[in-house]
Parts: C-alpha cells; structure tokens; sequence
C-alpha cells in the first residue's frame, strides 16, 4: 500500500514550524552565543529524531513510491526555498546598510538559522500547495 | 484547482480492461496511486514515457489517451 505523500509534508511543515517558534523563543530568551549554537544543534537533531519516529510509525506496514510527479513537484519546491533564502539575505544585507547592529555574531547568526527554518517552511508550504493543486 | 488543456479516457479505458482499479494500474506503472489521480483528474500531465507506457498497458494509441484542447 502506497502513503500519501502530503501526509509527510504536511508532519515536515508542523515540525518546522514548531521548532521554528522553539528556536526563536529560547534565542529571544537568553542572548549567549555558545548557547544559541548549542540551541540550534539540539533542535536540528532532536526535529530529525521526531520525524524519523514519526516516519518509523507510519510507515511500520507501507512502502513509499517517489515518482515522477513527486520529483516534479520537489524541485519547483526547492527553487521556491532557494528563492525565499536569497531573499532574506537579501533583506539583510540592505537592513545592514541602515542598522550596523546586525552585524554581531549573535544576531547574524540566529538569523542564519531562523533563515534555514523559514526557507523549510516554504519548502513544505510548497509541497502541499502543487499536491493540492497539481502541477 | 489548474486546468490543463490535456483531457484523458484512462478512467474508460481502466473500466474496459476489466475494471482496472487505479491501484493495479498504478502498480504496473510503478508509479504512486496518487499520480494516477491526479492524471485522471487533469491535474498532472504526465511525462511522454509515462503516457506511451499507459497507452501501452491498454494496447491503445496515445490518441486515444490522452487529448490536448488548447485553451486561450
């Protein structure tokens, strides 16, 4: 029996949005860059761990077939997650020309990371967007 | 939802072969049963290979698959 492949998506999308709020939260919190490293790290395995425990789940009984429509749809899906990361580095660069304060490790870097989440987002959103649609 | 100007008969076709269900064509197709809905429904178009390997499956012309309508 074949999964619906809108099912991960949809779990990949909550995930990353969850530990998005996580991340910003705890970084909001306390303004340590050795900690914020730390943060980012364990985020990154601990979603990696929950989704391969989600994965393991579902799909205990069921094979998954990655075909052509899937492929078609993942790669309009990685332009868009290219497109939203360029964009932000973007907006921060020009943010920088009037704000020098960004250009502490701390706040470059968390907004690196909260980059990378944000282009996921739009990766999943994506995803969800030409499975309903179509392509 | 998109149209495409690519309409299609495999939902005749599959009921003409023994009331094919979209699963077993999916199958021979090696292909997910959500792409065979998503053909069906216009959709997705599906690549030239996938769409001479369908019209093989039903021993028909790739006419008598799919139809393009061009749309303004």
């Amino acid at each position: 029996m074949n999964l619906n492949k809108e099912l991960f998506t949809k779990s990949e999308f909550i995930l990353s949005f969850i530990f998005l709020g996580y991340f910003l939260f705890a970084t909001l919190q306390e303004h340590n860059f050795v900690l914020l490293y730390f943060l980012f790290v364990s985020t990154f395995i601990f979603a990696n761990i929950i989704l391969v425990l989600v994965l393991l789940l579902v799909t205990k009984s069921k094979k998954i077939k990655f075909d052509e429509r899937d492929k078609f749809i993942e790669t309009k899906s990685y332009r868009n997650a290219y497109i939203s990361v360029i964009a932000i580095i973007n907006i921060i660069i020009i943010y920088s020309i009037f704000d020098n304060n960004i250009f502490q490790p701390f706040i470059l870097f968390s907004s690196l990371f909260s980059t990378l989440f944000i282009s996921n987002i739009v990766l999943n959103l994506t995803k969800i967007f030409y499975y309903k649609r179509g392509v | 939802m998109k149209n495409l100007p690519l309409t299609n008969n495999i939902r005749k076709l599959r009921f003409n072969a023994s009331e094919m269900t979209q699963q077993e064509l999916a199958d021979k197709l090696n292909v997910s049963r959500q792409t065979i809905i998503a053909i069906e429904a216009g959709k997705y178009s599906p690549t030239l290979e996938l769409a001479f390997r369908i019209s093989e499956i039903f021993k028909v012309s790739l006419e008598e698959v799919f139809q393009y309508t061009p749309t303004n």
